[in-house]
């Protein structure tokens, strides 16, 4: 179809026109370069182009835009390097936090384990003594003990001076050498150890297949100033004591050469003990070692 | 290709590869007309040199996502569009926007009405225009108070002479539309300044 040039050409193809994006091809154009009328209209169109091109093209504030961008980004560059060093440290005191807070609550969890194998724990000694389930829900504290002014002696080492233990020595009769045990758990007395175990707890300390060594504890115990009854099964002996009274005998018996051998907890001395202050625990040394 | 064209690409390059150096040479090179935008979309010298500021930065962190090295100005620019609009609005929520607003009537007339618009008797010849500060004043409170959508299309048009095809790039339009509302803002700034096209 051939087209139509003595059309006058519309607002916007003069307006696309004037732009240049009008197609040389089209009837408009070839309309308008024909066209008198169409080319002043064209020709005042990009007057009025001209003049918004003005208005825009020198905006206020253009001859120091670039030197103001290039400022606007260095100071982000400085705002973000703090920005990440800030990050950095935060995440380094997160991961800080996270590793001391797993830790304790892997040491929290031991405790709690170890805890659980008391309650658990059922020592047949002989089938004449039993350990009594240790309450999870207390764990005496150093500061527990202070308040009922049985603080018991630190360092493990040195429980005793040197006299107690030379009297200790000669009071016993030292013929207990040679035995061994056939349940092996040794009872070590632990520096502040003594702190978690209640002040008010009584225990019963029981040993069996001592024989030998009894005669030596036996020594020991009454220069503990402490006062042994028989056990009432017939097996041992048994003292009724306190917390302080019972590390410290086991310091005693451990400097003496001896070793606590016992199968089962309370270990008062290890630090594990974990009785409520109101409940009577029973403990048990099978053997003792020297 | 232009040589100012090829320089930019190789610019682009570099800034791409992490060259501060270049990244402040766009900056030079590009800032000027992204101001004409901002300042014709928002009509504050302030508002407009806040927003190219941002969009710059804006665009160092991003242009690691430009597709093509030859899109920067296209991409560039929709940024400091898109940053602009932003400010529009909230410029508008806090009572400081462009406040007035050419009435659809004006914007919608048929424009293909000939002859019935001419320019004003006071517009500038081409030769004088430039120094026409008045002119350019009242010009450029007529492109404010033009409907947000013919706004940007002259605006862009005539900051640094965009084509049809990259303007309807920068506002994700097609060519027809940005073809008419280029025609109407044309036509609504030549009758509010009372003349005839």
């Amino acid at each position: 179809m051939k087209e139509d040039i003595s059309k006058c050409a519309s607002f916007e193809e003069i307006s696309a026109y004037v732009d240049g994006e009008l197609e040389p091809s089209c009837a408009a154009f070839k309309h308008i370069e024909s066209c008198g009328e169409c080319r002043l209209r064209a020709e005042r169109m990009r007057g009025l182009s001209r003049a918004v091109h003005a208005s825009l093209s020198n905006p206020p504030g253009a001859d120091r835009i670039a030197r103001k961008c290039v400022e606007a980004l260095r100071a982000e560059r400085q705002i973000s390097s703090l920005r990440c060093a800030s990050y950095t440290q935060i995440f380094l005191k997160a991961a800080a936090a996270i590793a001391i807070f797993a830790g304790a609550s892997v040491y929290v969890f031991e405790l709690s384990r170890r805890g659980d194998e008391t309650r658990a724990a059922k020592f047949d000694g002989a089938g004449k003594s039993t350990v009594a389930e240790a309450d999870m829900k207390s764990r005496n504290t150093l500061a527990e003990a202070d308040e009922n002014g049985t603080r018991a002696e630190p360092a493990v080492h040195s429980p005793l001076n040197s006299l107690e233990l030379s009297e200790m020595r000669t009071a016993g009769s030292g013929s207990s050498a040679g035995l061994v045990s056939d349940k092996i758990h040794f009872v070590e007395c632990k520096g502040d150890s003594a702190a978690a175990i209640a002040p008010v707890v009584k225990h019963s300390w029981i040993w069996t297949k001592t024989a030998a060594a009894a005669p030596d504890i036996r020594s020991i115990i009454s220069a503990c100033n402490l006062t042994p009854a028989k056990s009432p099964e017939g097996a041992g002996l048994r003292i009724k004591t306190d917390k302080a009274g019972l590390v410290k005998l086991v310091r005693a018996i451990n400097a003496s050469g001896y070793e606590l051998l016992s199968d089962s907890e309370p270990q008062p001395e290890s630090g594990r003990f974990a009785g409520s202050p109101g409940d009577p625990v029973e403990y048990h040394v099978s053997t003792v070692e020297r | 290709m232009l040589d100012s064209e090829k320089q930019d690409m190789s610019l682009v390059a570099e800034a791409r590869k992490g060259s501060e150096e270049a990244f402040e040479e766009l900056i030079r090179r590009h800032s000027r007309y992204m101001l004409g935008i901002a300042y014709g979309l928002l009509g504050s010298r302030e508002d407009a040199e806040e927003v190219v500021q941002d969009a710059f930065v804006k665009a160092h962190g991003s242009i690691a996502s430009l597709r093509e090295d030859s899109l920067f100005p296209a991409w560039l620019s929709r940024i400091v569009v898109n940053m602009s609009r932003n400010r529009y609005k909230w410029n508008k929520v806090r009572g400081d926007g462009l406040n007035i607003s050419i009435s659809a009537q004006t914007a919608d007339r048929d424009q293909d009405a000939k002859g019935d618009m001419e320019l004003p008797s006071n517009l500038p010849s081409p030769d004088k225009e430039a120094e026409n500060a008045e002119m350019e004043r009242k010009i450029m409170s007529e492109i404010e108070r033009l409907p947000d959508t013919l706004r940007e299309a002259i605006v862009l048009r005539h900051v640094k002479d965009m084509s049809y095809k990259q303007i309807a790039d920068v506002l994700g339009e097609n060519i027809d539309t940005v073809k008419t509302r280029i025609s109407r803002g044309r036509a609504a700034i030549a009758a509010r300044l009372g003349g005839k096209l």
